[in-house]
């Protein structure tokens, strides 16, 4: 991503639609025989799914994936926390460049979902809009004219569309401006969260910003009005990046100079910790403080720092000591290379 | 900023809810979500609204009082949900429920998304589902034409709709409140 695109700070764009097939029950009250059928419905739209989309689309039933591989899974943001502790009856879809997938079974019969990176709503939706408009050829929507998509979750019902994105915030936070921003944004009507940590504990300042309501406005409205309010958080981020600068800089630029050396030396990592320094990292490429030729590898660091994705990489389940050496062995291969980390982990 | 909740943590999840009206801003801490909900963040954080459904914040909203007293005694022919069903748990059963349960449902949905106007794409494929467009479109032009007292057309447009909605056996026609 260009370090000079205005939105740097929008680090992934999401897009998730919900549906359900008409006449079965919802999984909340699915019986196994209504799972497993709901599943053979989907399962046969994947010949026409991958031919349509001239892509392989990989089909696996939940209870057949491994737990890490669940949780790397969950880590990647491909399916949610709930869908990754699931037993039986549930299955993805998910297509093979791993952007988009269809969780099938989740709280809807299906879940089609989107992740792109930066802020990319309007491609995210085209894709899984795609997807969508495939498979209703095929199953049967449940749907009415005057409710929309009909839904498990009566905060779903209508469009069933939730937009996300995820914001790196540092220096909002730096300047302890983040309450009035999340007031400003809940007001509003958007949801915002802080993924890593709580309150004025979140660290990594890395923050996901959603819609809430789905009636009474269309798709195109709903990512409008979403990105609008992203372009504002945006351009206070890089306004308050610039007064950092001017504001004198010692202070971080020792402090991102300092995590950059732990990132690039420590023997040991934690998560927590690995995570508020590649945030300052982060900014000091965005800034100009630190050089760094290829600034995706930060992004690829902070997908992979997660304890799913280190054990995976490493093939086992390992004890808290031994991830806390191969996180840090990890993040040192990426930095000093700048490429050529295990490609488990990807 | 305190989890509104437990003022004891502090929150990390945001929004507002709209209840009767009037805007209230909901601060929440992961114990406390996690609690109400039952289960841990879900991406797409339907369990922040999971914890309105839950009667989290029953002094405001309670799902119970918005249904009808009507439909109490309804059993879904699909799924077996009873009103009560959906509103302890906060999930409706499947898409029979919305016309069994259509009027507890839509005050429900007009109570947590402030409206229960759709107005969002509609399945385009003609055939099996590509008539509700056909059925939406007339009946903006019969609102239309009830506003502009052309009740002729009115009627003329009433009955197509109802032909379509019984060709294709579905939902119950609305139109009843438009007479």
């Amino acid at each position: 991503m260009d370090k000079d695109s205005p939105v740097r700070t929008v680090l992934s764009s999401r897009i998730r639609l919900a549906r359900n097939i008409a006449g079965v029950a919802f999984p909340s009250r699915q019986s196994e025989q209504d799972a497993q059928k709901i599943i053979s419905m989907v399962r046969n739209c994947i010949g026409e799914l991958s031919e349509k989309t001239s892509q392989h689309w990989d089909f696996s039933m939940m209870e057949g994936i491994p737990d890490v591989e669940r949780h790397v899974l969950k880590e990647r943001h491909i399916i949610s926390p709930e869908f990754a502790r699931s037993g039986n009856g549930r299955a993805l879809l998910v297509r093979e460049d791993g952007k988009t997938s269809v969780m099938i079974n989740e709280e809807d019969h299906l879940r089609i979902q989107c992740v792109h990176e930066g802020l990319a709503l309007e491609s995210a939706y085209e894709e899984a809009s795609f997807v969508d408009e495939m498979l209703e050829g095929r199953l049967n929507y449940a749907f009415r004219d005057d409710i929309g998509y009909l839904t498990s979750c009566p905060t779903n019902v209508g469009t069933g569309l939730r937009a996300s994105v995820m914001m790196h915030l540092p220096a909002i936070g730096m300047y302890d401006k983040m309450p009035k921003v999340i007031d400003a944004l809940s007001m509003a009507g958007l949801i915002v969260r802080g993924m890593y940590g709580e309150g004025s504990n979140v660290f990594g300042d890395i923050y996901q910003i959603s819609n809430q309501i789905t009636m009474g406005i269309d798709e195109a409205s709903t990512i409008e009005k979403l990105k609008c309010f992203i372009m504002q958080v945006a351009s206070q981020e890089e306004l308050l990046r610039k007064h950092l600068i001017t504001d004198g800089l010692l202070d971080f630029t020792d402090k991102a100079w300092r995590s950059y050396g732990v990132l690039k030396y420590a023997r040991c990592l934690g998560l927590q910790e690995a995570m508020q320094m590649i945030s300052d990292v982060m900014l000091a490429v965005d800034i100009g403080i630190i050089e760094c030729t290829n600034r995706s590898i930060l992004q690829e660091i902070v997908d992979g720092l997660g304890t799913a994705s280190i054990m995976k990489a490493v093939g086992d389940e390992i004890p808290h000591r031994e991830r806390l050496i191969f996180r840090a062995k990890w993040v040192r291969d990426l930095l000093i290379h700048g490429e050529g980390a295990d490609e488990h982990v990807r | 900023m305190l989890c509104s909740h437990c003022h004891e943590r502090s929150a990390s999840v945001h929004f507002t809810i709209i209840i009767n009206g009037s805007k209230t801003e909901i601060h929440l801490c992961d114990s406390c979500a996690h609690e109400s909900a039952g289960m841990d963040f879900s991406q797409d954080d339907g369990f922040i609204l999971d914890s309105l459904l839950t009667g989290m914040f029953s002094e405001k909203l309670s799902l119970h009082e918005l249904c009808h007293a009507e439909e109490d005694a309804i059993i879904c022919p699909v799924c077996g949900s009873s009103l009560h069903d959906i509103a302890l748990s906060g999930r409706i059963g499947c898409s029979e429920c919305f016309n069994v349960f259509s009027s507890s449902l839509k005050e429900i949905i007009r109570n947590i998304q402030g409206t229960s106007e759709f107005d969002g794409k509609r399945p385009s494929v003609s055939g099996v589902t590509g008539w509700c467009q056909e059925v939406a479109l007339l009946k903006k032009e019969l609102e239309k034409a009830v506003r502009v007292e052309n009740y002729e057309q009115a009627a003329v447009l009433r009955d197509r709709i109802l032909d379509i909605e019984r060709e294709e056996g579905s939902h119950k026609a609305e139109l009843s409140n438009m007479e």
